[in-house]
């Protein structure tokens, strides 16, 4: 491979994208920390995926194409809903290569092209988008081809041609916003969109479970025949030579031309990657108070870490589709009210908020050696802590039993009761054993110690089962009740250990 | 110690020791007095930012005590660290805070009455060049206008000790210049300043008083003149001493650890 060529730079690209940003050990257990998870990750789809390809068989004459006939409406939906969902992290990609890595004028300050330096960073943001997808498709679709489906490569290749198109798009799209806005304010919608894209489609995936009408009207509009050149996409999934040629083309287009105009409009601006903001005239007021100095600089330091704030969503939305199950299953049953429901949800929304909050504020901290310069107790900080991580949670508590309190007062007190409970040991939870870490490892936290993640998420299912039970006036909910309290009662004898 | 030496010094440390792998301070015994300007000198690893940070309450010490202002600093932490301010090499900055609401964090952790803190922000953020900048993100600052805001959130409360570990990395001259004339004149109000620098002329010109420390024990303490007499070498610049005493070709570098 040359040095500052193509495939070095693309090379380079990947290799970044590969170790991310956290904080990795060195050495060769460095490096087994970083490979072994991402091995055993991809082990599971190849292995499986390979293992089904070959218990299929050999496929009959009959079958040449993808082994079954399908019309091209929902195949086109798929290739759609893919391309969406990429979108998403085809924008969080280019604003992490293009605008925020910060090594552009290390790459540009070198004797390269510019317009090389960025197809190079074009693809390496392409492959990212498509290697998870790839990985669950391809041992198994490679497979069937060779066993006599060539249709199945087709599938294949239109998961990187919608890998292309999604990031020539966000690359077009992440400049044109940063150009029009500044980067700061770019960085926020882009983030904003990609979470909420990325919810949408979660959403939609679950649609036919807590919204049956809905989700089949949609699928009635997607399995419709689509129109000439609309169903190119659908029918290059299906293997047809022409529409799968012409889909590489275009991707291959798209993506050469957003590159090359890219780095003209990129190397134009000057961005170095890390872009200024402009100050807005504020008012700060001094008041007194720890607490207060604490919870005011945590929740500021939150507000403006969208990416923090887009995650937390992320992982909010996706409980959403359960507690409209639960919702719906009370109202199946012949429920009257959704209190009981609502109680749980709120718990549970508050228990893994606190937990988030409480991960951020305390293993996040960014000047660890000023407060530790302070002159206060480690345990005043840390109670300060404690309040500005559950400030928020506990809001959600509060005005969820206020929305219940006048059909379900029973459940309101279930829900103010056991979720005050719940947010309070959550964010003790994390704050006992989270490793001090930056903010952008938030993502990975659960990497960092697998046995919080699974006690975070045991103990957010048995508060909501508390609350749930609570508010049914059940006697049964002393039993979760029990179990987060073990989980509690547990991790502060680890700790004493520990300490 | 005694009621008198409590009266006249702002640091006592007596038989300081800690150890990581190796030992980074090794019995060290050294006296700062109020109202001064020491330097700390000494060469990579030989024990700086370690002492400077047991001192700021930041480390532990194996054995040895730390008395700050007349204040037992093993016996009453929180009242010594009331007396002290850190300013670290590396600023200890939140990036998505404001100068100002950087500073409203720092008073709210000291407890400083809220008016006075806003009087002496602002007052601070002049002095710093920084007041125009008082509304924008740290993130967005050069290191320079960092290190001037840390500057600013380790003197928000009146310090009668300021530890600062390289206070000039990666200032241009105007800024260098600003802090070494706030430094002279918090000393000549009576504030006592403790700095590491590897800049020797500052030290030079700055200190009232040096110290050189190697593999953690004091090797040499006095006004340049003491060092030049102890040395016997009348026009011996700081740098030779430094080099004689220390036992090494270049003075320490920012950042150095131990």
């Amino acid at each position: 491979m040359t040095p500052g060529g193509f495939a070095w730079l693309v090379r380079h690209e990947l290799r970044l994208a590969l170790r991310g940003t956290g904080r990795a050990r060195t050495g060769w257990r460095g490096w087994l920390a970083r490979t072994a998870p991402l091995l055993l990750l991809a082990a599971v789809p190849v292995v499986g995926g390979i293992g089904l390809g070959i218990a299929l068989g050999v496929a009959e004459p009959g079958h040449r194409g993808l082994g079954f006939d399908v019309p091209s409406g929902p195949i086109g939906a798929v290739v759609i809903a893919l391309f969406v969902l990429m979108m998403s992290t085809a924008a969080i990609g280019v604003l992490r290569t293009f605008h925020d890595r910060g090594d552009l004028d290390l790459l540009l300050a070198a004797p390269i092209p510019a317009a090389r330096v960025l197809a190079a960073k074009s693809v390496g943001v392409a492959v990212s988008v498509a290697a998870p997808f790839i990985v669950v498709i391809a041992p198994f679709g490679l497979t069937r081809a060779v066993l006599g489906q060539p249709g199945w490569i087709g599938v294949v290749t239109m998961v990187g041609v919608d890998a292309m198109l999604a990031t020539a798009i966000a690359i077009v799209a992440v400049g044109g916003l940063v150009a029009a806005l500044g980067p700061r304010p770019a960085r926020v919608v882009v983030q904003l969109g990609a979470a909420a894209i990325g919810g949408a489609v979660f959403l939609a995936t679950q649609a036919p479970s807590f919204a049956p009408i809905l989700a089949r009207r949609l699928f009635d509009v997607a399995i419709r025949p689509w129109p000439t050149p609309l169903d190119w996409p659908a029918r290059a999934a299906l293997g047809e030579l022409v529409p799968l040629a012409a889909m590489i083309g275009i991707a291959v287009a798209a993506i050469s031309l957003a590159a090359r105009r890219g780095a003209r409009a990129f190397v134009a601006s000057g961005d170095s990657g890390r872009g200024g903001a402009k100050a807005q005239t504020t008012t700060v007021r001094f008041h007194a108070g720890l607490t207060r100095a604490i919870v005011v600089k945590e929740l500021r330091l939150i507000a403006r870490d969208p990416e923090l704030i887009t995650q937390i969503a992320l992982r909010l939305i996706y409980l959403i589709p359960a507690a409209a199950l639960l919702v719906r299953g009370r109202h199946d049953g012949g429920a009257t009210s959704s209190g009981p429901a609502i109680a749980a949800a709120a718990t549970a929304f508050a228990t893994l908020l606190a937990s988030s909050f409480a991960w951020i504020v305390v293993a996040a901290e960014d000047a660890p050696d000023l407060l530790a310069a302070a002159p206060r107790t480690a345990a005043v900080i840390a109670r300060a802590k404690l309040i500005a991580a559950t400030a928020i949670p506990l809001t959600l508590v509060a005005v969820a039993a206020i929305a219940v309190a006048a059909v379900d007062p029973a459940a309101a007190a279930a829900t103010l009761g056991v979720g005050i409970v719940a947010a309070v040991t959550a964010a003790q939870l994390q704050a006992w054993f989270g490793k001090p870490a930056p903010r952008s490892a938030f993502r990975r936290r659960a990497q960092a110690s697998f046995v919080i993640g699974v006690g975070e998420l045991i103990l957010a299912a048995a508060w909501a089962a508390t609350a749930n039970l609570l508010a049914q006036g059940s006697a049964w909910a002393a039993a979760p009740a029990l179990v987060a309290a073990m989980i509690i009662a547990g991790a502060a004898e680890a700790r004493k250990t520990a300490a | 110690m005694s009621g008198t030496s409590s009266m006249t010094n702002a640091l006592t440390i007596t038989g300081l020791r800690k150890a990581f792998a190796t030992v980074a301070v090794d019995g060290l015994d050294l006296t700062v007095r109020r109202g001064e300007l020491y330097a700390l000198l000494g060469p990579n690893g030989a024990g700086k930012t370690t002492t400077l940070r047991m001192v700021a309450g930041l480390l532990p010490p194996d054995a040895g005590s730390i008395d700050i202002m007349g204040v037992d600093a093993h016996a009453d932490p929180i009242a010594a660290k009331r007396q002290v301010a850190y300013l670290p090499d590396e600023p200890l900055l939140y990036d998505k805070l404001t100068p100002l609401e950087y500073l409203d964090f720092v008073a709210g952790l000291w407890g400083i009455d809220p008016a006075t803190a806003a009087a002496t922000a602002e007052d601070l953020l002049r002095t710093l060049d920084l007041w125009d900048q008082r509304d924008a993100r740290c993130e967005t600052f050069s290191r320079g206008m960092k290190q001037k805001a840390a500057l600013a959130g380790a003197l928000i409360h009146d310090p009668a000790l300021l530890i600062l570990d390289e206070p000039l990395t990666g200032l241009d001259a105007g800024a260098a210049r600003t802090v070494k004339d706030l430094l002279v004149a918090r000393v000549r109000g009576n504030g006592t300043v403790i700095l590491t620098t590897h800049i020797l002329e500052v030290a030079e010109r700055l200190a009232d008083r040096i110290g050189i420390i190697r593999a953690g024990r004091l090797v040499a303490e006095g006004t340049l003149a003491e060092l030049r007499a102890a040395q016997g070498e009348a026009g011996a610049s700081l740098e030779d001493m430094f080099i004689a005493l220390a036992g090494s070709q270049k003075p320490a570098k920012p950042g150095d650890g131990a």
